[in-house]
């Protein structure tokens, strides 16, 4: 077996992107080799991205401890931006440029980033780059055969199209939030989740890679609208097109699933452990009966068959849990994997951590970011086995790549390159504005 | 040049998956014009047709929503790839295949399934994308999964739900539709390394990897403990501006805000209060977040849904309907949108399918026909293209292998 470059070696991405979405396309892409430039603003601090505020040096308060506000051993030092979990993990395999288009010279600097680049990737809502004359038309005209991927809440049509949203947001509008969490509670008082992000981010840098191939067959770019809010609506097909071919309007579950019983989450020894079982067909009822010692309730010939299970399975859960419940997770999924029932631990972060599984795939990288130490990271996700792939290099320092953007990619002078550190496109700080 | 089919027109794809992340891989390929044959087991087929919901209730193993939509634009044959006849007209298949789609159990695939160094020997140039929950080797490899399992044990299900009560899962299959996704989208890079180098490559990917490593705020909860040692717990309560999903005169909407000072003066001028800025009270962060909230609620409760997403538009607050499957369908900006195909069934009459999560201006995705009805393809593969007889199909037929 010959080993190769990685797939994307010798296509450059810039990319324009905040919070979540945008970021994980361009890390899809960076991590199978392309160069992805990731370029932002000394002037206008992406809250959420780089951390929640500018401000957050030194030592966060106990009180403010949570996972949006993470940095090494809780300490945002002096350069908090640069040392924010969230953004670190999210930004492998990038590197930072600064630039900012609404500045003295930015829009002509970052048409000049575009005219070297392959793709254009960004995730603001469409009037960010529109009002500047930077949406599609106008970056061909420096980059004919460019590719642009935009990633809005709503898409670049429509009457939604400057409405701005979060993931939560989206998944309210496209019926997520009301066919997900628990089927008891009213939906003002369901949490927030965010698979929309994710799912858009994988959505564009497939589309990337479907319009790399016609650009390679045919020598022409395209833009691609791949919208926050259409990543996830293929994945809820049933309800939609139970909705569109029956009439039905469906609604949230909780853990139960429409035919499957007994199927929930049950309590475990320990502090907030849970265990998820599901038991699809009578033999794995059968499994699941033997692997708690033959009780006397599950004798009862009512459970030998799903319909009887599924209608009474308010009490066959007690009943799991009660047995559950003086065990740890990892017990029970042992136990009842082995008697042949889906069973499966409920990862806290730390678990997931110590997963042999993910051991055994080598999930986890060890990887050193020059202000924010060595720490362990989510790895690349599957393999190629004529392209081994690992972590190459950390999230970018804001601008720490600036000198190999603009002397060496792009051929500035080293007065040109003074002169932009003078009019502050250049640099590796923020401006004092904090948004 | 350009193929009006699509930028994938040129390849040929054998879609051996039985469970839901490889078909929608496949039809992935498929809405760019691939030429997909779905390989389905005779007389049972995938055990997606036989998912509810069904057209008009009635189960059908032609007719489930999720069948139709994951399998549409695709061929469909039958072929027992497990018995000896049918392991060398699988042979025959990948000889002239670009892409090979599978999801066979590692221990099937080891006895009798499709072993990637047996198909690369017969074709040097395919691409062959193996799914797995989770993986081909670990302690786990052979454990059995559900959409619930693989969310709880490789991705976010923890932090989802309320602190005082268990975790809870997402819609539907999302985790298995992402895993299907991912799939679609290495199966891609393989095909670029292809393009380029010629030479074929095996795509090994785990549904439990491609959770573990989710944006869904998973790799930051993940990097979170790395960072600090503390584990990320389920939401403790309203932490933002707005407070997530408030009730409307006839709905609800959903109104996350940041809790910065301009988004707050946004707010309070669309609720018709800005003078709440000049309250002392409004200098304390958890009594401005509270007044905040309150003004918003008692403004949603006097507005329909519709109209709080104009004003939010109108006064640039982030707000968004809460729909359900029925109102999102009179969704005005859905009905400019309409991100869904309108695919002619055999036996339901037209239907809509929501299969596209994209527009790519110069290569539209495209549903060329409907799912296929079991087995529907055979004499078109069979006799068509690989040179049997009719009387041979019928031998096949017999033996238990078409």
């Amino acid at each position: 077996m010959v080993e190769q470059s990685l797939p994307l070696e010798g296509v450059r991405i810039l990319s324009i992107t905040q919070a979540w979405a945008g970021p994980y396309a361009g890390t899809l892409l960076a991590d199978w080799g392309a160069e992805v430039i990731q370029v932002e603003s000394r002037v206008r601090f992406p809250a959420g991205t780089r951390g929640l505020s500018v401000d957050h040096r030194g030592v966060v308060p106990e009180e403010e401890r949570m996972w949006s506000r993470a940095y090494p051993d809780w300490d945002g030092g002096e350069r908090p931006w640069n040392r924010y979990a969230s953004f670190n993990a999210l930004n492998r395999n990038k590197l930072g440029a600064t630039v900012d288009h609404d500045m003295e010279g930015g829009r002509d600097l970052l048409l000049d980033l575009v005219s070297i680049s392959d793709v254009v990737l960004e995730n603001h809502p469409p009037a960010v780059l529109d009002d500047f004359d930077l949406d599609y038309s106008h970056l061909r005209m420096v980059k004919p055969d460019l590719i642009m991927a935009r990633m809005p809440g709503y898409g670049q049509t429509g009457p939604y199209r400057d409405l701005k949203a979060w993931g939560s947001h989206i998944e309210g509008f496209i019926g997520h939030t009301w066919v997900r969490s628990y089927s008891d509670i009213d939906p003002s008082l369901k949490d927030d989740v965010y698979p929309s992000d994710a799912v858009a981010g994988i959505t564009a840098a497939f589309s990337i890679l479907i319009a790399l191939r016609h650009l390679q067959a045919t020598g022409e770019g395209q833009m691609i609208d791949a919208p926050l809010s259409e990543g996830l609506i293929p994945f809820l097909a049933e309800a939609f097109v139970d909705y569109t071919m029956n009439g039905r309007v469906q609604s949230a579950l909780g853990n139960a699933d429409p035919s499957m019983a007994p199927h929930s989450v049950y309590p475990c020894a320990g502090d907030d452990q849970w265990v998820s079982i599901t038991v699809g067909t009578d033999e794995e009822w059968e499994g699941l009966v033997q692997a708690l010692g033959h009780p006397s309730w599950a004798l009862d010939p009512k459970y030998s068959h799903v319909l009887g299970r599924w209608r009474r399975q308010e009490e066959i859960d007690a009943h799991i849990a009660e047995w559950t419940r003086s065990l740890t997770s990892r017990h029970v999924m042992e136990t009842l994997q082995a008697a042949g029932v889906p069973a499966g631990m409920v990862h806290d972060t730390a678990q997931a951590h110590a997963d042999p599984q993910l051991e055994a795939l080598e999930f986890f990288q060890d990887v050193t970011h020059p202000e924010a130490g060595t720490h362990r990271y989510a790895g690349i996700i599957g393999r190629i086995a004529t392209h081994p792939n690992r972590i190459r290099r950390p999230a970018p320092c804001l601008g720490q790549h600036n000198e190999y953007v603009y002397r060496e990619l792009m051929g500035l002078s080293a007065q040109r390159y003074r002169e932009l550190e003078d009019l502050g496109q250049i640099g590796d700080d923020y401006m004092g504005a904090s948004r | 040049m350009s193929d009006p089919r699509g930028p994938l027109a040129d390849l040929r794809v054998l879609d051996l998956s039985r469970d839901l992340s490889g078909a929608y891989c496949a039809r992935s390929l498929a809405a760019y014009g691939a030429d997909v044959i779905h390989v389905e087991a005779p007389r049972v087929g995938s055990r997606i047709r036989l998912v509810a919901p069904f057209f008009r209730d009635i189960p059908h193993f032609n007719r489930g929503a999720l069948h139709n939509h994951v399998n549409c634009g695709k061929r469909g044959i039958t072929l027992n790839v497990e018995s000896g006849a049918g392991s060398r007209i699988l042979r025959e298949l990948t000889r002239d295949a670009d892409i090979l789609i599978e999801d066979h159990p590692t221990e099937t695939l080891e006895a009798k399934g499709p072993a990637y160094e047996d198909m690369a020997e017969i074709n040097p140039h395919l691409v062959m994308t193996s799914l797995s929950n989770f993986g081909r080797k670990g302690p786990y490899r052979d454990y059995k999964a559900s959409e619930l399992i693989l969310s709880g044990l490789s991705g976010p299900l923890y932090i989802n739900g309320a602190l005082d009560r268990e975790p809870v899962k997402g819609g539907g299959r999302i985790v298995q539709f992402q895993a299907g996704m991912v799939a679609a989208m290495l199966t891609m890079m393989a095909v670029r390394s292809r393009d380029r180098s010629g030479l074929g490559a095996h795509v090994d990917l785990s549904t439990m990897e491609t959770q573990a490593g989710t944006a869904d705020r998973w790799v930051s909860v993940l990097a979170f403990y790395s960072y600090t040692g503390a584990i990320a717990e389920r939401t403790r309560g309203v932490v933002l501006a707005g407070a997530g999903v408030v009730p409307t005169e006839d709905g609800y909407v959903n109104t996350l805000n940041p809790t910065n000072p301009s988004r707050f003066r946004k707010i309070l001028n669309m609720v018709g209060k800005p003078e709440l800025m000049d309250y002392p009270e409004f200098a304390d962060p958890l009594q401005r977040l509270a007044m905040v909230n309150e003004e918003f609620l008692l403004w949603s409760l006097r507005h329909s849904t519709a109209e709080a997403v104009d004003e939010g538009l109108k006064h640039g607050v982030m707000i968004a309907p809460v729909h359900t499957h029925e109102t999102l369908h009179h969704d005005a900006h859905m009905l400019v949108r309409r991100p869904w195909v309108q695919v002619e069934h055999p036996e339901m009459g037209e239907q809509a399918f929501p299969v596209r999560p994209a527009q790519l201006s110069g290569t539209p995705m495209q549903v060329s026909r409907p799912a296929p009805r079991l087995g529907e393809h055979n004499r078109e593969l069979y006799c068509g293209e690989l040179g049997y007889s009719g009387a041979d199909l019928v031998r096949l037929g017999r033996m238990g292998v078409v």
